[in-house]
């Protein structure tokens, strides 16, 4: 085989292969569907399930302590758990670190809400959680309705986004955008 | 004297290392996973890294055997389109390479690399005209043309699937032949080919990486494979293909240092001079690679390596390594 052939050939190969590896990379989108199904320990000790939570809204914030922009947004998350008490939880889920590192967490930055140790990693899979700080709104019916990412999160955005995805759907808006989206 | 030599094996063939770090921050986020060498970079970011190897190659090997003194091998000659089988003995090389490594992440999934080794290096003892069984005495110096820029390779890198626990990195890219494959020695005839800082051949290269984060950000176990598809270059001598295999796990000890363990397999396949088969290339070899990663800012890393022989096959004979050192500096920005 000539010296072009040869080129041409092995060049081919290359090409198919990649071309066979880059059409694999597709998700389904995680915002508007039903939120993964979690049970994992706290801190000081009791297991949380996302089913104990159902009927409320939730805001789900995955964290670790090297984080900077995760830590500099916990103070706002304490602020909006305690204005929230009673209406929507808030949940910190630590990406694969030591108990007793977010127990001294807890300690130095007087956070009051459940921090769950995401020992594993696993749950963050299921959230395709790939950048610290992330931020999921569920809401009551356990559905996510929205997903902030990066650091950033103020007291208030919080509890707009609870109000928005408290607020029922009106159905004859819904009915009209669908036909604007319906519009060729 | 004739200054030829044939290593038989070329320095960034021997010790290529799969580097790992991860978490890396940025004003507003931090990113699970980064790498420097082998994986990709975020999307808008540089990774650049600069690497010094060394390989010290003076253990001779008949097969897989230990081979007693010091092994003759071939030599081809370009000026008269022969090879001239056991013309000259070896007793040892040491390379020095320094390659420069700059990674853009185009996007979040995908990332252009290019490798610049920018000086490969090789000091050598031999004697030359060992044919027939006396053997005059001499040297081969760098003066001979074993000094220069190498090869520069540019890779497009692909997330094929990327989550926390999970990665997969496709690749594939093309070797230039953009260093010296026709440096003359002090007689003015072409040096070796395996001995020059360049191939001369243009050569696809196709990669996969998967790595797998057992706990997030402290264990991950990694494997890789690699292919690099060679053509003839102009003085109708072509390089075998070579095929890598690396496994491992990297583990962080606490946030600033990571262990990295790792084995690499090198397969070589025998290089081809006017469609004849080369005497003295071609080899196999696996090496177990305990290495060293520490993050000393946000966005710099060091990295070390030392890289140890388990098994090492040649074909005929030939020198191979007794041990590698790698160290590099890893700067994201």
């Amino acid at each position: 085989m000539d010296f072009k052939r040869r080129v041409k050939r092995r060049f081919l190969i290359a090409f198919v292969w990649s071309g066979f590896l880059f059409g694999m990379a597709a998700s389904p989108p995680l915002v508007g569907g039903p939120a993964p199904h979690f049970a994992l320990e706290t801190a000081d000790g009791p297991k949380v399930r996302l089913a104990d939570l159902k009927g409320q809204s939730i805001v789900l914030n995955f964290w670790a302590t090297w984080c900077a922009p995760c830590t500099l947004e916990m103070p706002e998350l304490q602020k909006a758990h305690q204005a929230l008490k009673g209406k929507a939880a808030v949940i910190g889920i630590n990406l694969a670190e030591s108990r007793d590192r977010v127990k001294e967490f807890v300690h130095l930055h007087h956070v009051s809400f459940p921090l769950l140790l995401d020992t594993y990693g696993n749950v963050a899979q299921d959230y395709e959680v790939l950048h610290l700080p992330v931020t999921y709104f569920i809401s009551p019916d356990g559905i996510i309705r929205d997903k902030v990412f990066g650091g950033g999160l103020t007291q208030k955005m919080i509890e707009d986004r609870i109000r928005q995805i408290e607020t029922p759907p009106n159905p004859a808006a819904a009915e009209a955008l669908n036909k604007l989206k319906a519009r060729p | 004297m004739k200054n030829f030599i044939k290593t038989g094996v070329l320095v960034f063939l021997v010790m290529n290392i799969s580097v790992w770090a991860e978490a890396s921050c940025g004003s507003s986020n931090c990113t699970l996973i980064r790498g420097s060498q082998s994986g990709i970079a975020n999307e808008g970011r540089f990774v650049v890294d600069l690497s010094y190897r060394y390989i010290r190659q003076d253990n001779a090997k008949q097969g897989n055997n230990s081979f007693d003194g010091a092994p003759d091998v071939a030599k081809v000659e370009f000026e008269n389109g022969v090879i001239e089988p056991a013309h000259h003995r070896e007793f040892k090389t040491i390379n020095e390479l320094a390659q420069l490594d700059i990674s853009y992440g185009v996007t979040e999934r995908l990332t252009i690399s290019v490798n610049i080794p920018f000086l490969n290096d090789r000091k050598h003892e031999h004697i030359d005209g060992c044919a027939g069984g006396s053997c005059a005495a001499g040297t081969f110096s760098n003066q001979d043309g074993t000094n220069g820029f190498g090869d520069i390779t540019v890779m497009g890198k692909y997330a094929v699937i990327h989550t926390t626990k999970h990665l997969l990195i496709a690749g594939a890219g093309v070797k230039f032949a953009s260093g010296e494959y026709k440096l003359r020695n002090s007689e003015g005839d072409i040096n070796e080919p395996t001995i020059m800082p360049g191939t001369g051949s243009t050569d696809a290269v196709i990669s996969a990486l998967y790595n797998f984060s057992l706990i997030p950000n402290r264990l991950s176990l990694f494997a890789g494979a690699s292919h690099r598809f060679t053509t003839e270059n102009p003085l109708d001598y072509e390089f075998g293909d070579t095929t890598r295999i690396d496994g491992g796990a990297s583990y962080a000890l606490n946030d600033r240092i990571s262990l990295v363990g790792q084995i690499n397999t090198r397969i070589s396949r025998r290089d081809e001079y006017l469609g004849m088969r080369v005497p003295n290339t071609g080899m196999t070899f696996i090496n177990a690679t305990p290495g060293l990663v520490v993050t000393a800012s946000e966005n710099v890393s060091l990295y070390s390596h030392v890289q140890l022989p388990v098994y090492q096959r040649v074909n005929e004979v030939n020198l191979v390594p007794s041990f590698g050192v790698m160290a590099g500096i890893s700067y994201g920005f």
